[in-house]
C-alpha cells in the first residue's frame, strides 16, 4: 500500500494535472452558479477534452469538475432562489430567505465547508469501502455481472425522479441505442440501416453532449429562467462564522455525511436524490423541522443537504471503480471515458492499476480541499458570475456541443448524433421523463447483455446457472428487493407518518 | 419517512402532461411494435437458439408493455384532469423560432462545414445566435467571433483536432 501511495504521489504531482484539476475546479464553478446548467451538462462537455488526456488527468478533471458545480449549485440559490444544480434544490427556500434576512453569507460559507468537509468524507468511504468490496467483485464471473448490471439498472428507474413507467421507458431507448451496430454473439449489424457509419455502434460522447448540453440550450431559450438581480451580499468573516455554525450543528453535518455516502452508493442514483433525502431526515429530527422552508430561513437543512450531496458525489464512485455500474449520471460520463481510454473499471483496476487508483483517490480529498478557497473567491465573485448574460452564454454552449462531437472522431455523423440527441432530450423532460435513465441504459445495455451471452453459451442455456450460484442468488435477491422498495417505502412513510418536503 | 425525490410529482396529472401521456404512450407501443417487426428475420447462433434478435426483442416488448401503461394511466386520469396550469404567459412565438435557429445552426454546420472551414462557420454560427438573441450587435460579433477563436485554439492547437479548412485551405 505504501508503495502504491508513493507511486500515486509522483503521478499526482506533476504540472499538467495541476493544471487541468484547477481550470476543471474553475469551469466546475462557473457552470454550477449558472441556473439552469446542470453538473451533468459541465460533465458532458468536459468529456471532448478528457478524450484527449491521459487517464489520470482526465479523470481528475472530471472529478474536480463534478465536485465544485455541486458546491456552486448552492450560489444562485441563495442569491436568485433558483438552484444551480438539482442537487441544491432541496433547500433552495432556506437558502434564499436566509439572503433575504442579511445571513446569506453564512449561508453560502455554511453550504461551502459543509460541502468540503462532505466531499472529504465520500472520499474517504471511497478509499475505505472500495477496495473491500473489490475482494467480492474478483469472485465474480459474468452471471454476477450480469446481475449486478440489472440490479444498477432497476435501481436506476426506482430511484429515478417522477413516474417509474416514464423512467422504464427512459432506460428502454438507451438500451435500444446501446444495440444499434454489431452484435456481439454473431456480429450482425442491427438497426444500421445498411450504413456502415453505424456498424460500430453509436457513439457515447456525442449522445450525451446531445441530451445534456444542446437539449439544456433548447429548453433555455424556449422557457428562459425568469431575470432576477442578484441579492449583494458580504463577505467578511465568512469562513469563520461558518465554521462555527457548522460545528454547532455537527451532528446534522455527520447524518448527512453518512446519508449522502450511502445513498450515493446506489447506482444511479446521485447527489441530488442523497439532498433531498438529507433534508427529509434533518427535517424529521429536528424539534424545528416543520417550520424549514419557510419565516426567515434555517441553516441547519443547509448543513444536513449540503454535507449529503458531496459526501454522495464521493461515494458514486465506489460502484464505477468496483463494479463497472456508475453511480450517477455524471460517473456513467467518467465510465464512458474510462472505457475510450482502455482503462477497464472493475475489480482488477484495484490490482493491476493500483497506482492510478490511489491517485484518483488524492485527486478526491485534494479537490475538496481546494475547494475552499475556490469556493471563497466564487462567493465573494458571485454577483458577478450571475451576470453573464444567457443570450451570449446559450450560443457559445452550442460552439462547444458541435466542437466537442465534432472532435471525437473527426466526423459529421457524430455532430448529426449530437443533433437529434439534443432534440430528443429536450422532447423526454418536455413530457416529463428522467433523463438519467437514457445514459444508464446506453452504458450498462452492452455489458448487461455481453454477460448474458456469455453465460448461456457457455453453459449451453442452462440458465438455472443465474439463480443457482449463491453469489448470483444474493444479487438477484437484492434486485428483487430494489423493485419492491416503492411497496417498502410506502409501508414504512406511513409507520412514520412523513410528510413530504416543502 | 419517503425517497420522494421531487417535490412536485403529482398525484393528480394536469391536462398537459396527460396529453403528453398520450402521445409518448403511442409513440413508444408503435416503437416497439417496429423493434420487434425489424428483428424478426435476425439470425440465430448456430446451435439454434435467439442470438442478436434476443435484447432488443425484450427492450421491444417491454416498451410495448410499458407505453401501454402509459395509456393506461392516460385513459384513468383522462376525466380527473385538471386543466393545464396557468403559465402566466402566451405561447411566445419568437422563442420557438430561436430554439428553431439553434438547430438550424446546427444544421448549417452540417452542411457548410466542408466548405466554408471551421472558422468561418462557427464565427457565423455564434455571432448570427447571439445577436438574435438578443444582443447589440458590435458585442454579438465580438463575442462570436472571440469565442469561434478561442474553441478552434483549443481545439485544433492544443487538442490537435484536424478541424476543417474549407476552402481557405
Amino acid at each position: 500500500m505504501i508503495d502504491n501511495l508513493s507511486q500515486a504521489l509522483s503521478m499526482v504531482a506533476s504540472w499538467e494535472l495541476l493544471l487541468v484539476v484547477l481550470a476543471a475546479g474553475v469551469y466546475g464553478i462557473f457552470i454550477g452558479s449558472i441556473p439552469g446548467l446542470t453538473a451533468t451538462l459541465a460533465a458532458a462537455l468536459l468529456v471532448p477534452f478528457a478524450f484527449f488526456l491521459d487517464p489520470l488527468p482526465a479523470i481528475a478533471s472530471i472529478i474536480t469538475m463534478s465536485v465544485m458545480a455541486i458546491f456552486a449549485g448552492d450560489i444562485p440559490s441563495a442569491l436568485v432562489r433558483m438552484p444551480g444544480t438539482p442537487a441544491s434544490a432541496a433547500y433552495v427556500e432556506d437558502s434564499y430567505r436566509l439572503t433575504q434576512n442579511g445571513r446569506g453569507a453564512l449561508a453560502l460559507g455554511v453550504g461551502l465547508l459543509a460541502s468540503a468537509t462532505g466531499g472529504i468524507f465520500g472520499g474517504l468511504v471511497l478509499i475505505f469501502a472500495a477496495p473491500q468490496l473489490a475482494k467480492v467483485a474478483l469472485l465474480f464471473t459474468s452471471y454476477e455481472y450480469f446481475w449486478v448490471a440489472i440490479l444498477g439498472l432497476t435501481a436506476a428507474v426506482i430511484i429515478s425522479r417522477g413516474s417509474q413507467v416514464k423512467g422504464t421507458i427512459a432506460l428502454l431507448i438507451g438500451l435500444f441505442v446501446s444495440t444499434i451496430g454489431l452484435d456481439i454473439s454473431v456480429g450482425f449489424p442491427r438497426f444500421t440501416f445498411g450504413s456502415s457509419d453505424l456498424l460500430g455502434g453509436i457513439n457515447f460522447i456525442p449522445a450525451m453532449i446531445g441530451l445534456f448540453g444542446l437539449s439544456q440550450v433548447l429548453r433555455n431559450v424556449i422557457s428562459p429562467p425568469p431575470a432576477a438581480l442578484p441579492i449583494r451580499i458580504e463577505s467578511k468573516g465568512l469562513l469563520r462564522n461558518a465554521a462555527s455554525t457548522l460545528w454547532n450543528y455537527k451532528k446534522t453535518a455527520v447524518g448527512g455525511n453518512v446519508i449522502g455516502s450511502a445513498i450515493g452508493t446506489l447506482p444511479g442514483a446521485g447527489g441530488d436524490i442523497a439532498a433531498w433525502v438529507a433534508y427529509a431526515v434533518t427535517k424529521n429530527g429536528s424539534k424545528e423541522g416543520k417550520n424549514f422552508g419557510s419565516g426567515k430561513g434555517h441553516i441547519q437543512p443547509i448543513v444536513g443537504a449540503s454535507s449529503a450531496n458531496n459526501a454522495g458525489v464521493g461515494s458514486a464512485y465506489i460502484p464505477t471503480l468496483v463494479f463497472g455500474i456508475p453511480g450517477d449520471t455524471i460517473t456513467a460520463i467518467l465510465l464512458g471515458v474510462l472505457l475510450v481510454k482502455g482503462v477497464q473499471p472493475g475489480p482488477s483496476l484495484f490490482d493491476s492499476q493500483a497506482p492510478l487508483l490511489y491517485s484518483i483517490f488524492i485527486v478526491f480529498i485534494a479537490a475538496n480541499i481546494l475547494m475552499i478557497p475556490l469556493g471563497y473567491l466564487a462567493i465573494r465573485g458571485s454577483g458577478m458570475l450571475l451576470r453573464v448574460p444567457n443570450s451570449v452564454l446559450m450560443p457559445i454552449i452550442v460552439a462547444f456541443c458541435v466542437v466537442g462531437s465534432f472532435s471525437i472522431n473527426n466526423g459529421l455523423l457524430e455532430v448529426g448524433i449530437m443533433l437529434i440527441f439534443g432534440i430528443l432530450g429536450y422532447l423526454l423532460e418536455q413530457a416529463k421523463f428522467p433523463l438519467a435513465p437514457v445514459v444508464l441504459g446506453l452504458v450498462l445495455g452492452p455489458i448487461v447483455e455481453k454477460n448474458f451471452m456469455q453465460s448461456v453459451i457457455k453453459t449451453e442455456w442452462d440458465l438455472t446457472q443465474f439463480l443457482t450460484r449463491p453469489m448470483s442468488a444474493a444479487l438477484m435477491i437484492l434486485t428483487i428487493i430494489v423493485l419492491l422498495y416503492p411497496v417498502l417505502q410506502k409501508l414504512i412513510g406511513k409507520l412514520l407518518r412523513y410528510r413530504k418536503p416543502l | 419517512m419517503t425517497f420522494d425525490t421531487a417535490p412536485e410529482v403529482e398525484e393528480s396529472v394536469d391536462k398537459s402532461e396527460n396529453n403528453y401521456d398520450l402521445a409518448s404512450g403511442v409513440v413508444v407501443v408503435v416503437f416497439g411494435s417496429a423493434i420487434l417487426l425489424a428483428v424478426r428475420d435476425y439470425p440465430t447462433l448456430p446451435s439454434g437458439e435467439l442470438g442478436p434478435s434476443l435484447f432488443p426483442g425484450i427492450i421491444g416488448g417491454l416498451m410495448i408493455l410499458m407505453g401501454l401503461l402509459l395509456l393506461g394511466r392516460w385513459f384513468t386520469a383522462r376525466k380527473t384532469v385538471r386543466p393545464a396550469k396557468e403559465k402566466g404567459e402566451a405561447v411566445v412565438w419568437s422563442r420557438w423560432i430561436n430554439a428553431g435557429l439553434i438547430i438550424g445552426a446546427v444544421i448549417f454546420y452540417l452542411l457548410a462545414v466542408d466548405f466554408l472551414g471551421f472558422l468561418t462557420t462557427v464565427s457565423v454560427m455564434t455571432v448570427g445566435l447571439i445577436f438574435r438573441l438578443g444582443t447589440k450587435w458590435w458585442v454579438a460579433i465580438t463575442a462570436g467571433v472571440l469565442t469561434t477563436l478561442v474553441v478552434w485554439l483549443i481545439f485544433n492547437k492544443v487538442l490537435l483536432v484536424p478541424l476543417p479548412l474549407g476552402f481557405w485551405g
